[in-house]
């Protein structure tokens, strides 16, 4: 029993060391930039030509400092992406996971204080020949404390192209499952309004299934700019499939926007992306 | 409804907390008075038959420097108040906070930089920042001749910190200055200001 589990354990050993090699492919040069590091990551361990996988960037802040999402509410500026990529191989935009709320003094910003995966679908078309594929990002950045650094990072990831479905490795697995844990979901709605007074916006949201039964703690993240004052705390109330958002009126507030949007988060676990036309 | 009725009052108190004055667009501007860096007192009454642009700024912040090492908002201080127009550089970091400067160095830095604002104000205790709803560096205002607030927002049209996107942007100041001294009403009167978040 004592030699077979030191076998065993052995052999795990190896497997991880046989699993951990090709890892280091899979991630960029990791670039250390004041305040932050970041990095370029690949879901898959390699690229199937006629096929579809992700890439990420991982910002990772330090201590006390964060990132914003993609409103970054009163101030800020959300991460942007210039990618290089060779023929035939397109990223789409950046699925954001929902955002922490971080105050500032009377101010409202909504971002990442720990370290976040930004996804990007890679669609890589049929015709996409060769051994392997270069992809180049170009990363910018605000990262804050209570000041500010703008940041920039040339990231470089090299991944084989093979014809055999794409591997999953379980380390960057991990990461990618955490981001995508984080994606705001379409709240399907029954029906949704936004009333706004000359002081405050009422926002009523009505869900088909009553998602909000057992949520304990509920948080309204707005995406859309000029509509409420983010600095001001939305008061919520919600029963079964109803949440009622009360928030101050934006002081830029001009005219109702042709859509609404925000994230509903439950429970800081889980996030509903509503969207209406008002 | 009893709870609901609750929060609209305590949201109605709060809106009212902000300001019964607060800056809004097309409304009469809020009355300030701050002392300049030279100690005197401006106050928004001593412009009447003037337009006055407000400028909220923090030098150590990277967005306010992408304007000033580029020289930009160098040259539109120029060109306003060469025109008459009064251009107050408001500094509302609080004491011991990012961007907070004795009168001296506020004086030093308009040198430094070759800055031509018509005054520099401190409001180090953030009075005037909240009053106007200043809510980054840079954050711009215009307040027309008859003191109506024309413009509130962000300097120009690309959210970034970087000097390179200044000559593709939309000069969202330049553009609303032009449009009210050409005697018609600004296109884009509320913009989304983007910097670094006032150390109130």
């Amino acid at each position: 029993m004592g030699i077979g589990s030191t076998v065993l354990r052995g052999l795990a050993c190896l497997v991880s060391v046989a699993l951990a090699l090709p890892l280091q492919a899979l991630t960029s040069e990791v670039v250390r930039q004041p305040h932050i590091r970041a990095s370029l990551v690949s879901q898959a361990d390699s690229l199937q030509p006629g096929s579809a996988t992700r890439v990420g960037l991982l910002l990772q802040p330090d201590e006390h400092w964060h990132v914003y999402w993609r409103n970054p509410g009163d101030s800020g500026m959300p991460p942007s992406l210039q990618w290089q990529l060779p023929a035939g191989v397109e990223a789409g935009a950046i699925e954001w996971p929902f955002p922490e709320q971080i105050p500032v003094q009377h101010l409202m910003n909504f971002g990442y204080s720990d370290d976040v995966l930004l996804p990007v679908p890679l669609a890589v078309a049929g015709s996409v020949k060769g051994d392997t594929a270069v992809l180049s990002l170009r990363a910018s950045w605000l990262v804050c404390r209570e000041t500010c650094v703008p940041g920039t990072a040339q990231l470089r990831l090299s991944l084989p192209l093979s014809a055999a479905p794409a591997g999953l490795d379980a380390e960057r697995a991990a990461l990618f499952e955490r981001a995508l844990a984080r994606q705001p979901r379409p709240l399907p709605l029954l029906g949704a309004s936004a009333e706004v007074g000359s002081d405050t916006v009422a926002i009523d949201v009505f869900a088909a299934e009553p998602v909000f039964r057992q949520a304990q703690r509920l948080e309204f993240i707005p995406a859309t700019e000029g509509l409420v004052e983010y600095g001001q705390a939305a008061q919520l109330r919600w029963r079964d499939n109803l949440v009622q958002i009360r928030q101050a009126r934006s002081l830029t507030y001009t005219g109702l926007p042709q859509a609404v949007e925000g994230l509903l988060i439950v429970d800081r676990q889980q996030a509903w992306r509503v969207s209406f036309t008002p | 409804m009893k709870i609901l009725s609750a929060i609209a009052l305590a949201l109605t108190c709060l809106a009212a907390n902000i300001g019964a004055a607060a800056a809004a667009i097309n409304q009469p501007a809020p009355a300030f008075s701050a002392l300049d860096s030279y100690g005197n007192r401006v106050s928004l009454g001593d412009y009447a038959d003037k337009m006055v642009i407000l400028e909220w700024t923090n030098h150590l912040c990277p967005f306010v420097q992408k304007h000033y090492d580029s020289g930009s908002m160098q040259a539109l201080q120029k060109k306003y108040t060469g025109q008459g127009v009064v251009w107050l550089s408001v500094i509302s970091s609080a004491e011991g906070k990012q961007g907070h400067v004795s009168p001296e160095q506020a004086n030093q830095l308009t040198g430094s930089r070759e800055a031509m604002p018509s005054a520099v104000l401190i409001d180090a205790e953030g009075k005037m920042g909240r009053l106007y709803g200043a809510k980054t560096t840079p954050h711009m205002y215009i307040i027309d001749r008859q003191g109506i607030l024309r413009y509130m927002g962000a300097i120009d049209s690309i959210r970034s910190a970087n000097t390179a996107d200044i000559p593709r942007a939309t000069n969202y100041l330049d553009k609303g200055m032009s449009e009210l001294l050409a005697g018609r009403p600004v296109s884009e009167a509320v913009t989304r200001a983007y910097g670094c978040t006032v150390k109130y």
